[in-house]
């Protein structure tokens, strides 16, 4: 090998030594996280997380099967120095072909099973009895309302701008409108994402486990103030929840009121 | 490579220099120009992408304001995607295609100057935004802020009032234009051109996959064309298609745009999945394996791509439906794809493989390009794109393909057709830096951007604050930027270096298997003395051996194989289109008519009359000199 060859060679080694060591400080980096996707805190974000991790073991599979044939094809049939020889010339095989159109399917099938069922329980309407939350987005912040908890003259009472207060275990209705452009919903460890579009009110549910503070952020590119446009969600007892509604001035509650129907909802996930 | 190509040129050029360069229709001239022009505006777009890498290396920084920040991130998305992949797979198209069926030029030369003209004109006037927001030195940047895919209302007058928004959608439409031209003219030169014998089924792949993007360019254009159209009336015109405040349901411009945009990935990414294709089985000394499987595969993706544009959408609240079939349809556009990485891996087996640097970047493909597909499965799974959808995890998924894709791709072409069409082999050691340097360096910076993802990052924040884990990998990936760009300068330094001291070519330097072989480095603007006569797949490989009884190949006795590549002086016979400047006038009123546009409604007739003189001169010229 050229001189030149080696220096190309040790280069390489060490960059990869440094890129193993770096991965493994990076990685206790990763534990925690206030907005991580993989450590949910309730039941939506659960099952997304559970749908990734379903797809990403066979995906996970078919890397190691291809970048393991990549690396052994490369040390089985690289040329050998004076080999000027030239192979069988092989033009194909259409049972080999067949069976690596068909079995990629076949998995592929299974795996969509799950995904539809994810689909479907996470895209339906809130149930009747949730906690229902209005959500609007203008440029650049969120405000919420609750039409369950009116005050004194029936104004549904609402929270501080970008701070949605929500009881924990109950299941909350939301209902997305936007002010502007579009902007989108998100707490990653209650949820993923849901656009909020004029003209096209969007819902979800969601539910959280347990009491804490959650962080959220506008997905959807809005202009300006993208970046900032943060919002925190605060999980409370439901005690603590009626507690709060209550210090917003809050004297109708669901449990006072008589049920009113559900508003219409269009779209979802 | 201007006097590599000079030396190409028969005798009798009316033009000399840049004016040969300006008026000319050889397809490989052209092709030359549309690679160099892109490349160009891939450093462009390049310093972009640092920028944004510098502003997000760390938290809370403040290098760029909001402002500059979506101008730039805006720009380089407009850029890599229509001003750099696109173009340099039309290099690839324009360069490979005449030469591989065995034919002296596309179907429409002047059309085909037409395009590129369009192309880079369009190109620079997007550019040009950048020097309408006020004062450029102090940081008004004027260049559109609203991303590569200008979601609606935001693109609308009441919340982008600058010109940054009418340069995107007037630049695009012209740019549109040039895409439209070139996809007619590369499906009438593949259908009505190819050298006797050369049926479809004889056809180079990247003959093919080129076939497939031309038709997916003619009809994915138009949409994207309406979509602005209906945009500039928006904006210009107070009409309401989106305007949400008069009641329009803003939704219609993001199907309008993901199903022009779901086949534009594929315009992307075909040319690239052919030029592997063309490189594998050379450097492997074996055909491709499944030739038919690995077409019709490509036609499949071609058809299938229609099918799954809400998959841009699953977080729109298109229902539960909409979001179920598309999800379906989304699992299973993966299948094609993957059929094309086993059979790509099954010409490598049982090769002899010459470890030259374009066999790296296609082998570098295939490895890059599968963990681009296996993201894109993770998110067709719906519920946990809600999770993954506008966040960092995308943006190292469409660079997976896009870079560790369609870009290898091309390098590897790059360094496999530089020697024909130069006569000069690029250095193969600097090639090798080159390849691990941008391989180092691509992972360093996208697959960090997977952790980013799944970690909670959206994409397009123009500052993150500290202590959400996204520090480091934040980082990683900005060193990861700069390694590429070390790679770029080693790729630039070397194509420098090659074009005056490279070592010379010859005809046939990879012992090839398609025609461009077996025609002089670089070719005579004729291309073909004697147009050939095609008998197989691989026709110029067969030329020079026989396969024996066992499937070995042995070579054709000495001799055989150069006489049918006579190198004679019949050229001056052949009748060739003759140079032109009426595609660059024509060209020239787009541009002024979108100023127009912007500015003032008068230079509309002025681009106008550009435009139509530029026309009837190119109708009226005589037909030859
Ligand atoms: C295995 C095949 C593929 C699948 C299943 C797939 C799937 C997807 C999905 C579901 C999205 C939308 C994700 C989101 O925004 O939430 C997406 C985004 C994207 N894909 Fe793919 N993809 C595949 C291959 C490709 C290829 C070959 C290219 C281009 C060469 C490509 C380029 C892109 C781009 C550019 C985006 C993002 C557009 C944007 O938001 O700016 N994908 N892909
Ligand atoms: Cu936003
Ligand atoms: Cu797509």
């Amino acid at each position: 090998m050229s001189r030149r060859g080696v220096y190309l060679r040790r280069a390489l080694v060490g960059a990869f030594a440094l890129a193993t060591v770096v991965l493994f400080a990076g990685c206790a980096s990763i534990v925690g996280g206030a907005q991580n996707t993989l450590a949910p805190a309730g039941p939506v974000a659960g099952r997304e997380r559970d749908i990734y991790l379903l797809v990403i073991w066979p995906a996970a599979a078919v890397f190691v099967l291809v970048e393991g044939l990549v690396l052994l094809i490369v040390f089985k049939f690289r040329n050998r120095k004076g080999d000027e020889s030239i192979p069988r010339q092989v033009h194909g095989n259409p049972a080999l072909e067949v069976a690596w159109t068909v079995a990629p399917a076949i998995l592929l099938a299974i795996v969509a099973v799950p995904v539809l069922a994810g689909v479907v329980a996470l895209g339906r309407e809130p149930h009747k009895g949730a906690t229902r939350v209005n959500v609007t987005a203008i440029q650049w912040l969120w405000q919420f309302e609750y039409p369950d908890y009116k005050d004194a003259t029936g104004k549904p009472i609402s929270s501080p701008n970008n701070e949605m207060h929500i009881p924990a275990g109950t299941e909350i209705g939301l209902q997305f409108h936007s002010g502007d452009v579009i902007h989108s919903f998100w707490v990653p460890k209650l949820a993923g994402k849901i656009a909020v579009i004029p003209n096209h009110p969007n819902h979800m549910w969601i539910k959280a486990d347990h009491p804490g503070d959650y962080s959220g952020q506008c997905a959807e590119f809005c202009g300006f103030g993208h970046a900032g446009m943060r919002f925190r969600v605060i999980v409370q007892t439901p005690q603590e929840f009626a507690a709060w509604a209550k210090s917003q001035g809050a004297v109708t509650t669901p449990s006072t009121a008589s049920s009113q129907p559900q508003a219409v909802a269009s779209g979802g996930n | 490579m201007a006097e590599a190509m000079k030396q190409a040129r028969g005798a009798g050029e009316p033009y000399h220099g840049i004016w040969s360069w300006l008026s000319t229709v050889d397809h490989k001239k052209i092709g030359v120009l549309y690679g160099v022009a892109a490349f160009i505006f891939f450093l462009a777009g390049g310093v972009e992408a640092l920028v944004v890498r510098l502003q997000l290396a760390r938290p809370n920084q403040s290098l760029l304001n909001p402002d500059q920040y979506n101008a730039i991130f805006t720009m380089h998305g407009t850029t890599m995607i229509f001003l750099v992949v696109m173009p340099l797979g039309v290099a690839f198209m324009n360069l490979l295609i005449p030469l591989m069926i065995g034919a002296r030029d596309v179907a429409f030369p002047r059309l085909n100057a037409f395009s590129f003209w369009v192309f880079l004109l369009g190109g620079i006037f997007l550019n040009v935004s950048f020097f309408t927001g006020g004062n450029i030195f102090k940081g008004q940047l004027g260049a559109p802020d609203t991303g590569w895919y200008g979601y609606a209302p935001l693109t609308e007058s009441a919340y982008s009032p600058g010109t940054g928004v009418d340069f995107w959608m007037l630049g695009i439409q012209i740019l549109g234009i040039a895409s439209l031209a070139g996809g007619f003219n590369f499906i009438v030169t593949i259908l009505n051109m190819r050298a006797p014998g050369m049926s479809l089924f004889r056809m180079p792949v990247f003959v093919w996959m080129s076939l497939v993007t031309s038709f997916l360019l003619i009809f994915a254009m138009p949409v994207i064309a309406v979509a602005m159209f209906e945009l500039t009336f928006d904006r210009l015109f107070s009409a309401n298609f989106f305007n949400a405040n008069a009641g329009a349901t803003p939704l219609l411009w993001q199907h309008m745009f993901w199903m022009f945009g779901h086949p534009e990935v594929y315009i992307l990414i075909l040319p690239a999945m052919g030029i592997v294709s063309e490189i594998l089985p050379t450097f492997s000394r074996k055909p491709l394996f499944g030739y038919p499987f690995v077409v019709f595969s490509g036609i499949a993706i071609g058809f299938m791509s229609w099918g799954v544009w809400a998959h841009h959408m699953f977080t729109s609240g298109l229902g539960t439906a909409a979001n179920s079939a598309f999800g379906i349809s989304t699992i299973m556009i993966s299948v094609p794809t993957g059929v094309k990485i086993f059979n790509w891996l099954a010409t490598l087996w049982g090769g002899n493989l010459r470890m030259k640097t374009p066999l790296y970047f296609a082998i570098g493909f295939i490895a890059m390009f599968t963990i681009g597909g296996l993201t894109g499965v993770t998110h067709s799974a719906v519920p946990s794109d809600y999770q993954q959808n506008d966040t960092y995890y995308i943006v190292a998924h469409f660079h997976q393909v896009l870079f560790g894709g369609a870009l290898f791709g091309i390098f590897g072409g790059i360094y496999y057709w530089f020697p024909k069409f130069t006569g000069k082999l690029l250095s193969d050691h600097l090639g090798k830096w080159n390849f691990w340097l941008m391989l180092i360096g691509f992972n360093l910076t996208f697959q960090p951007m997977m952790v980013l993802g799944l970690l909670g990052m959206p994409r397009r924040i123009q500052t993150y604050p500290s202590g959400l884990g996204w520090d480091f990998w934040n980082m990683l990936a900005t060193v990861g930027a700069f390694t590429i760009a070390v790679s770029v300068l080693v790729f630039m330094y070397n194509v420098f270096i090659s074009l005056r001291r490279g070592e010379a070519a010859g005809d046939d330097p990879w012992d090839a298997r398609t025609l461009e072989w077996s025609i002089p480095s670089p070719p005579p603007e004729h291309n073909f003395d004697v147009i050939p006569v095609v008998h197989s797949v691989d026709d110029w490989w067969h030329k020079k051996y026989v396969e024996g009884p066992d499937g070995v190949p042995v070579p054709v006795p000495a001799g055989a194989a150069v006489a049918t590549a006579t190198h004679g002086d019949a050229g001056h016979a052949i009748h060739m289109p003759s140079p032109s400047y009426f595609p660059l006038i024509a060209a020239c009123g787009l541009p002024v008519m979108a100023f127009g546009f912007i500015y003032s409604f008068a230079l509309i007739p002025v681009g106008v009359i550009i435009l139509a003189v530029g026309l009837f001169g190119w109708a009226l010229e005589p037909a030859s000199e």
